[in-house]
């Protein structure tokens, strides 16, 4: 009997051990993941280098892509499809949608100055380097809290590092890097192009070549069979502005006493009423996936301009 | 001494099922210990036919005596703890006497008495040898005896006394075994005293009227196991035949101590205001008087403590004023054999005033006051149908209540808080002049903002019903009892003129300055209800179906029902609890025990899940900005926020009860006499703990912010339920060596290695609430403090006739783990994770040295006894919490809080 039971336990304990490494939420809700394919062209901007004009294409244009979804799809209100709305009861506001859940490819996030807040998207940078460069670009350079220019790297990464209190650079949100095995720094972008072979290439019957695609994930989204997934990229208007995103939230804040500051976050409701916010130079899902089964991995297509399809 | 089996077979059948009918509640805890045995000769035969008598100062009723079966077996069950004396005799062997036995309730002491034949000059045979070990025992846990806990320096109360046991760590309401702090069952003299609503420890103690305090922490038996926790099982001390007076003063005074060492921790960073120059002073008077009401037939015991403590954080001249008075009375009475009464009850009122400590800027009119405390009754009836064979039932009720308003007004300028206006009546309560909060460093002013009015109730009926030593393929001690449990919970919630201003950034308090506010409106006080009914049903049985080898097994049912305002069934289940131990003496000399098993405990329930989606149980609110948004000229001074008052919260279907399944694994070996050494392992995994989550808002990818929600509206709506994610694994290895008190000296020491992860360490808990972040939720935990060293020892110096008591305490704890997090928008606050909870740094380990020293001297007709009490003796000052909430730069943390230095609390006794 006591051999047995030395024998057992331990072949007991191993399994129960065992099942402490996986375990299921168990809730009467689905995850999803998917992906997401922005063409070229929401990524291609043309930018003053040196005097010259110059057509870049780079995933730092890239917005964030807002994801929901929905009971249906309609294409009578706008001219994009959008999601079905609830009644209008204010002619000024548009009627509500009704989500089932939802998810992004990036946000907001405040990168330590407040001359970028409400500038910089999650997954688009991998280098305080990068961030100094892209708003060089864009004619609107990063300043410091006395009004001077940041040209340094070094500079950039010190006061963020005092400004949060952090220690190590994959702290910051808006840093898309990522520490690998080796203890090195790698780049962990939402997005990348879509090169020759790629699984994407023809996807749809068209070439993506060129287009970029990033993974996504809805989480504890209720479960409807032919819901519609939907979503739209919000791009930086020509002053590098993006209507989705609200300055005058909290968002991280440096408080001593009462100094607040408001460092900028997205609305609150970008999936009750997209329609607010879909602006020139944004682009939107023009085919909606619609989910037949929990293990759908859908792929969309911000293929529609808002300007329509 | 046995009926035939065929009898007892039916008698067990019949009570079995009268058992089973009794409308009786919650099961009782053990409060009795036995003593089991077998008499030999010198060849190790069996003698049938022995006397064997009991005797003890703790045994009401008398000796008691039985004669040893054709086997040569013997058995006393149902004796309270104490020392005992056991003698053995028949006509032609030496008469054996067995003194200094002590009892331990819930355990069992087997005995193997061996009786030469006699010879001239051999007529009694004195034997000092006693087992150290119990060999039937499965469940895990120690019991702390009187001479224990009057000689070790554990804390003066129950709650940190049974931190002397492996597995248990944390505060007042301890961790055990990896359990949240609101996972245990107390019990007083087998009560079920567990606050109904919370799941911690319900009323304060006499400590010095306790006998034996119990802690069983894994292997429950069936009796026990409605909490995933360990039972906390008080035994109170009886009287006797003696009439004795007991009394003691202690006084500790923070002054006598050093102070924390700098205002300032070595980073560089401010301690907590609480960790330095606050004052704290605590005053403890405490009297017992016990004996006999009618000799061997009715005994008394009547305990008072008074407890004072005076706490003032640093900067704050008002002390929190803790008051309590608890009274103890208790009566035993058996006029014969066959029946015992024991009627109990205890109450322990208690004022606390100046509860709002918290920060330095609450004005003398703005404080709190607390009242708290409750009364238990209880009746129990025991019936020793025969010697083995009793019927136990106990009827309960159990009220207690917390009550928070503001601090009666006074006129006596010399209390210094919350003067009287001239024409005021003393002790006026105002419920109607507006709070003013104080926040971001402002003067909370004018009148304490909230009031709470909190009623719990606990009725409760038990009967257990015992058939020992059936005689079946082995022998078998059979139990089964039944409980009928009804907990009721009303609260009174309001504030105070029904709205409250925040006034911020006033650093000195001069109300005519006070102008950056905003202000809430709130709808009246709400009245809320919650009921719940428990029925629980056991059965077990200890077969030994050899003399060395014990399994216990049985199982556990309970239904239960917790029902909120509105009547709706927010926890019915209906749950059962298999159990199955065995304990195997492998040498059959009683010197050692290898046992293990697989059980499974349940949550039956607690009203704090029961009123989870109450309809009453929120607040409808506006909120005017007022100059607050002075500077934010796109807003309006009109009302922006407020809540409809509308509860929108719900219960998943799919709800189940918490559970925990787990495995234990050990041995013990007696090395010499009083002394064993052991070892074990435990694994325990908690699954489906109650979480809220919420399910109307839509979240990034990161779950950073929100970016919609299901009904339109910004609102959080929240869903109990008992996810798989929401579970805990926990595994413990224990090396222990314990000497019991003998021969002036005794010795606790065990380590413990301890692995705790999961993703919550409560009971209840809305931590899994961000969907998009819970692929981080499962980590270390709280309670994963890897390395626990435990060592409690005695040694009374013999300076004759006086003894010196030296009681020595050294624990060590490495440190906690603590979880980075940032910053999520939408949570307003750090509460977003990138790394598994706990995983990121753990605090420093910290270790205490604590000695308590005791010197007795004989006075007229009794004794005095003075006492000094060194709590942390080296002054170790190491951060024991931090804020988790906050990474500063260099990896420095705000620390929450310190060991408090060294202690100094001198004592005085007197008895006779």
């Amino acid at each position: 009997m006591g051999n047995t039971m030395r024998n057992a336990l331990p072949l007991l304990l191993l399994g129960f051990g065992a099942t402490g490494c996986s375990f299921e939420e168990n809730l009467p809700e689905e995850d999803f993941a998917g992906q997401v394919i922005v063409p070229k062209e929401a990524a291609t901007k043309v930018v003053e280098i040196d005097g010259v004009e110059t057509e870049l294409t780079d995933i730092r244009f890239l917005g964030p892509v807002w994801l929901g979804a929905y009971p249906g799809i309609s294409t009578d209100s706008f001219p994009y499809p959008h999601p079905e709305m609830g009644p209008v009861i204010d002619p000024a506001y548009p009627g509500d949608t009704y989500p089932y859940g939802g998810g992004s490819v990036g946000r907001f996030d405040f990168a330590c100055f407040e001359s970028v807040a409400c500038k910089v998207t999650t997954g688009r940078f991998d280098s305080f380097a990068s961030i100094i460069e892209y708003f060089s670009w864009s004619d609107d350079p990063v300043e410091d809290p006395f009004g001077v220019e940041v040209t340094s790297e070094k500079y950039y990464e010190q006061y963020c590092l005092d400004y949060f209190y952090h220690t190590s650079l994959d702290e910051f949100g808006f840093l898309a890097i990522e520490e690998d095995e080796n203890g090195d720094w790698i780049a962990a972008l939402d997005f990348e192009q879509i090169a020759e072979g790629h699984e994407l290439a023809d996807y749809g019957g068209e070439d993506r070549v060129g287009d970029f695609v990033a993974d996504f994930h809805m989480n504890h989204v209720v479960w409807a069979e032919g819901m519609a997934v939907w979503g739209f990229l919000d791009n930086p208007s020509e002053q590098f502005t993006f209507s989705t995103c609200d300055e005058t939230v909290t968002g991280p804040n440096k408080y001593d006493y009462n100094l607040d500051f408001y460092a900028g976050g997205h609305h609150r409701d970008l999936l009750n009423y997209p329609s607010l916010y879909i602006m020139e130079g944004d682009w939107v899902v023009k085919d909606a996936w619609i989910l037949a089964s929990p293990d759908d991995e859908p792929v969309l297509v911000l293929d529609c301009p808002a300007s329509g399809c | 001494m046995m009926r035939s089996n065929g009898f007892l077979t039916r008698l067990m059948l019949l009570l079995t099922l009268l058992a089973l009918l009794l409308p009786t509640a919650a099961l009782a805890g053990i409060t009795t210990g036995a003593i089991k045995g077998t008499t030999v000769d010198e060849g190790q035969l069996p003698i049938p036919g022995v006397l064997l008598t009991v005797t003890s100062e703790s045994l009401i009723g008398g000796a008691q005596q039985r004669y040893t079966d054709e086997n040569g077996r013997f058995a006393f069950f149902e004796l309270p703890p104490g020392l005992y004396e056991l003698s053995a005799e028949k006509a032609g062997f030496a008469k054996i006497i067995k003194p200094n036995l002590q009892t331990n309730i819930g355990r069992t002491m087997n005995l193997t008495i061996e009786m030469p034949l006699m010879q001239a000059g051999e007529e009694i045979i004195v034997e000092e040898s006693r087992p150290t070990i119990d060999t039937e025992q499965t469940s895990k846990g120690e019991v702390l005896s009187r001479e224990f806990l009057q000689r070790m320096p554990t804390g003066r109360s129950y709650q940190s006394a049974v931190q002397a046991a492996p597995g248990v760590t944390g505060g007042s309401n301890p961790n055990v075994s990896g359990a949240g702090s609101d996972e245990n069952t107390y019990m007083l003299d087998g009560v079920n005293i567990t606050d109904p609503v919370t799941g911690t420890f319900s009323m304060n103690f006499n400590f010095d009227a306790i006998e034996q305090l119990e802690v069983l922490t894994n292997a429950l038996d069936p009796e026990y196991g409605e909490g995933l926790g360990g039972v906390i099982n008080i035994v109170t001390q009886s009287g006797g035949n003696r009439l004795e007076f007991d009394s003691r003063m202690w006084i500790q005074n923070a002054n006598w101590s050093p102070k924390i060492d700098a205002r300032y921790s070595a980073d560089g960073y401010e301690l907590a205001p609480t960790a330095f120059d606050s004052r704290w002073e605590t005053y403890q008077l405490s009297s017992k008087v016990s004996g006999p009401i009618v000799r061997d037939r009715a005994w008394f015991i009547l305990s008072y403590e008074w407890d004072r403590t005076l706490i003032a954080n640093s900067g704050i001249d008002l002390p929190r004023d803790f008051d309590g008075h608890y009274l103890l009375g208790k009566v035993t009475m058996q006029p014969n054999a066959a029946h015992r009464f024991t009627i109990l009850g205890h109450t322990d009122p208690t004022t606390i005033d100046n509860i709002s400590q918290s920060d330095r800027y609450t004005a003398p009119e703005a404080q709190g006051r607390q009242m708290q405390g409750g009364y238990i009754g209880s009746l129990q009836w025991d019936w020793f149908i025969s010697p083995e064979t009793f019927l136990e039932t106990k009827i309960t009720t159990q009220k207690t209540f917390i009550e928070v308003y503001g601090v009666p007004c006074t006129h006596d300028k010399d209390l210094g808080y919350h003067p009287c206006e001239t024409d005021e009546a003393e002790n006026n309560l105002d419920f109607y002049t507006p709070g003013r909060i104080g926040s971001y460093n402002a003067f909370s002013s004018d009148n304490w903002y909230y009031y709470y009015f909190d009623d719990r109730y606990r009725y409760n009926l038990t009967s257990k019903f015992s058939l020992l030593q059936v005689e079946a393929a082995g022998l078998h001690d059979i139990k089964t009892g039944v409980e009928l449990d009804r907990t009721l919970w009303t609260q009174i919630v309001g504030y105070t003129g029904n709205m409250y201003f925040v006034d911020l950034n006033e650093v000195t308090y001069a109300p005519s300055t006070f102008k950056n506010f905003y202000w809430w409106e709130i709808s009246g006080p709400y009245h809320t209800i919650a009921q719940g009914d428990h029925f629980g049903w056991f059965l077990q049985d200890a077969w030994k179906p050899i003399d060395n080898l014990t399994f216990r097994y049985g199982v556990r049912f309970d239904r239960t029902v917790q029902r909120n305002d509105q009547g709706e069934a927010v926890v019915d289940a209906g749950l059962w609890g298999p159990r199955l131990f065995t304990a195997w003496d492998p040498w059959g000399d009683g010197k050692t025990v290898i046992r293990g098993g697989y059980g499974r405990v349940n949550d039956t329930g607690r009203l704090a899940v029961a009123a989870f989606a109450s309809t009453a149980n929120t607040f409808g609110s506006k909120a005017y900005w007022g100059e607050y948004l002075g500077s934010y000229s796109n807003q309006s001074s009109d009302a922006v926020a407020y809540g409809d008052g509308v509860m929108r919260d719900y219960v998943w279907d799919e709800t189940i009860a918490p559970h925990a399944d787990e495995f234990v694994f050990g041995g013990q070996r007696e090395i010499v006499q009083d002394m064993a050494i052991g070892a074990s392992f435990t694994a325990r995994f908690t699954r489906n703990i109650y979480d809220y989550d919420e399910t109307n808002l839509i979240w990034t990818e990161d779950g950073y912010s929100v970016i919609g929600t299901g009904d339109g509206q910004y609102r959080g709506i929240y869903r109990l339920r008992t996810a798989d994610i929401a579970r805990r694994d926990y595994y413990q290895t224990d090396v222990q060596f314990k000497k019991n008190y003998a021969d002036r000296w005794q010795l606790l020491a065990t380590y413990s290695y301890v692995v705790s992860k999961g993703t919550l360490q409560s009971a209840v808990s809305g931590s899994l609430t961000n969907p998009e972040q819970l692929e981080y939720a499962y980590g270390n935990l709280w309670t994963d403090m890897r390395h626990q060293v435990k060592t409690f020892g005695s040694y009374d110096l013999p300076w004759d006739p006086w003894t010196t008591k030296v009681g020595l305490g050294i624990q060590y704890y490495s440190g906690h783990p603590y979880t980075r997090y940032y910053f999520s928008e939408a949570a307003g606050g750090n509460a977003l994770l990138r790394d598994p909870v706990g995983e990121y740094t753990r605090t420093e380990g910290w270790w205490t040295f604590d000695i308590q020293m005791s010197q007795a001297i004989p006075v007229r007709k009794g004794e005095l006894e003075a006492t000094l009490l060194l709590d942390n003796l080296t002054n170790n000052q190491q951060a024991t919490s931090r804020y988790s909430s906050y990474v500063s730069a260099q990896n420095r943390w705000i620390i929450a809080d310190r060991q408090n230095p060294l202690g100094i609390t001198g004592g005085i006794r007197y008895h006779f």
